[in-house]
């Protein structure tokens, strides 16, 4: 069985129960912390798994307090948003529909995207299953490296550049 | 000092205030053409040359001697991946900001290799130039290579080498005949490298050799002080870079037999480096005089090398010329021809036999200067041309001829001069190239 016809039989079985898992977290300053999960078939493995993780807002409410604080804040945040107990990483539950996420992920190394595959194929098939990792394969708010977020970057800022030449000629 | 005064920040304020009005004065005054060609050396080795002729459009070249010669047997094809990585995003603007903004100003930017400089030109109008500067300076001197970037240009790479013209490859063959490493490398990537080019290698390509002592700055059509600035402010490192190898001239045959009808064949020896002024001179006359194809539509040559060739190979069609090429430690005389396969043996005899004669009579001798004096002048008819001209002198020997100075120095070069230029090409080992239905063709073992 090709890699391809396994995630399409996964996929197509868990399609027929979108949301796997969602959780709201009301924080202390009011914050959201939206995890929604889904998986979704377009012939290929595409996973849309979108995160709203309101950064900005959690770091400018804790930047009066120690870093100590605001890390603590963090990680506490971080295992509540409970993709790290299907061995997924931060970076891999942006949605993948974002035209600058497809961007990113174009431009990723090769080794990088295949870690990522993995770490996709394994949280479907767990989420399948309705099981978790053991509590010692989650993914450590230390050890989640955002390996996406400087590429999302670059082409967030190349597409406002066209957006802003677009506006002005 | 001009280049220290400008160093001066409120000289340099002054300087940049001039740019508006400049180009207002230029355009009401009608000043006569100035091929005057003014130089500076900065004191980190940088070359600066420029001719102010008032020209409505400014062409700014940024040199660097680091053409296929510099690459290494595991770089090979670095050059023209550097080429096509021209315009690529770069440390301070995207590629789309350097295509738009560029075309916003009807400005264009090009990058020409040769075996040993990659020139960055850029075309302006010189009221828009200060823009296409900030983009120029970009492009030559703040690559990043990103890797997608480069990934997405190699169906363009692989376009280019499929759409290599015979003669293109028959150049490359006769320089890996005569030199095997160094000027024998290809200007073109090896079939085999493509894709192999990583961020890191071209990173490590371009800061072993654009620094300041490889790269010279020339400008035609632009004022010397705002050259100077732009100069200087270019982010280029200081430091000697790779030092060249010198060139070891071998000699021997490369052939590639393709599915043609013609056979193209180029036979040279080795002639003489632009180092020595006067004799690379003597050899430009010689092969002016031995002919560089027709000079009328439709017309015959009447040069010594169609004459030999003509007359060997009676009514079968053929196309001769000589060919001189010189590099800064080397250089390869001989000659180029183009015929059917089957007559490729008569042609390229007669040719070397004809290049091999020795002495030339004074009369070709007196066409080939005047025809050697007027392609100088042409060459200086045209902004960019000129900038090639002049970008070439600066950043291979560092000082600039200009036009009429080049032109006494032709007057000045005696037959005798010529005819001695001839007889090194009489005794020099042969490197035969060749390109087509090879059947025919001789080897250099078979040629005397």
């Amino acid at each position: 069985m090709t890699l391809g016809m396994y995630c399409t039989a996964i996929t197509t079985i868990a399609s027929t129960a979108p949301n796997v898992s969602e959780n709201c977290i009301d924080e202390i300053q009011g914050l959201m912390l939206v995890m929604l999960v889904s998986c979704v078939t377009y012939g290929k493995i595409k996973s849309k798994q979108i995160v709203r993780l309101e950064k900005g807002k959690v770091k400018m409410a804790v930047s009066s307090k120690a870093p100590g604080f605001s890390i603590a804040l963090r990680k506490w945040a971080y295992n509540l948003s409970g993709f790290n107990k299907y061995g997924l990483h931060h970076d891999d539950c942006y949605d993948e529909a974002d035209p600058d996420v497809k961007e990113a992920l174009r431009r990723l190394p090769e080794h990088l995207v295949d870690e990522r595959n993995f770490r996709i194929i394994r949280a479907m098939q767990l989420s399948l299953q309705k099981i978790i990792l053991p509590k010692e394969e989650w993914v450590k708010f230390e050890e989640d490296n955002k390996y996406l977020q400087p590429y999302i970057e670059e082409a967030a800022r190349e597409r406002q550049e066209k957006e802003e030449w677009n506006k002005k000629y | 000092m001009a280049s220290n005064a400008a160093k001066v920040p409120i000289f340099r304020a002054v300087t940049k205030c001039g740019f508006s009005t400049q180009t207002a004065v230029k355009a009401s005054q009608n000043l006569s053409r100035r091929t005057e060609v003014k130089t500076a050396v900065l004191a980190n080795k940088l070359v600066i040359a420029s001719v102010d002729n008032n020209s409505p459009i400014s062409t700014v070249t940024v040199l660097f001697r680091a053409g296929s010669r510099y690459e290494q047997h595991d770089s090979l094809g670095n050059t023209h991946i550097l080429r096509i990585a021209a315009g690529l995003t770069t440390k301070d603007s995207t590629q789309f900001g350097i295509i738009r903004n560029l075309q916003q100003i009807g400005a264009s930017l090009s990058c020409q290799t040769d075996r040993e400089t990659i020139a960055y030109t850029l075309h302006s109008t010189s009221d828009n130039l200060e823009t296409g500067l900030k983009f120029l300076g970009d492009v030559a001197s703040k690559q990043v290579f990103k890797p997608w970037e480069l990934s997405d240009n190699i169906p363009r790479l692989k376009y280019e080498l499929a759409s290599l013209s015979p003669y293109a490859q028959l150049l490359d063959l006769l320089h890996r005949a005569a030199y095997r490493t160094g000027l024998g490398n290809s200007l073109f990537c090896p079939d085999y490298l493509v894709g192999s080019h990583s961020t890191e290698s071209l990173q490590h390509y371009v800061k072993n050799l654009f620094t300041t002592n490889h790269a010279a700055v020339v400008g035609v059509g632009v004022d010397h002080g705002d050259l100077l600035c732009f100069a200087q402010n270019l982010a280029l490192e200081s430091g000697a870079g790779q030092v060249e190898s010198a060139s070891r001239y071998s000699g021997g045959d490369v052939r590639r037999d393709t599915a043609e009808s013609l056979a193209h064949v180029a036979v040279a020896v080795e002639g003489t480096s632009l180092k020595n002024t006067k004799e690379a001179l003597a050899f430009a006359v010689l092969q002016y005089a031995l002919g560089v194809g027709s000079y009328a539509k439709w017309g015959s040559s009447a040069s010594p090398l169609t004459r030999a060739v003509g007359s060997a190979v009676g009514s079968d069609p053929f196309a001769v010329t000589a060919f001189n090429a010189s590099y800064t430690d080397s250089g390869l005389f001989g000659f180029v021809s183009s015929s059917p396969g089957n007559v490729a043996r008569q042609v390229v005899e007669a040719a070397v036999k004809q290049l091999r004669s020795g002495s030339l009579p004074s009369a070709d001798i007196a066409r080939g200067k005047a025809q050697l004096k007027a392609a100088i002048l042409f060459n200086q008819e045209s902004n960019s041309t000129l900038a090639e001209d002049i970008g070439t002198q600066a950043v291979l020997l560092g000082s600039v001829l200009s036009g009429p100075a080049a032109v006494s120095a032709v007057n000045s070069i005696t037959d005798a001069e010529v005819n001695a230029a001839a007889n090194k090409v009489k005794s020099g080992k042969l490197s035969v190239a060749a390109i087509g239905k090879l059947a025919h063709v001789p080897y250099s073992d078979q040629l005397t």
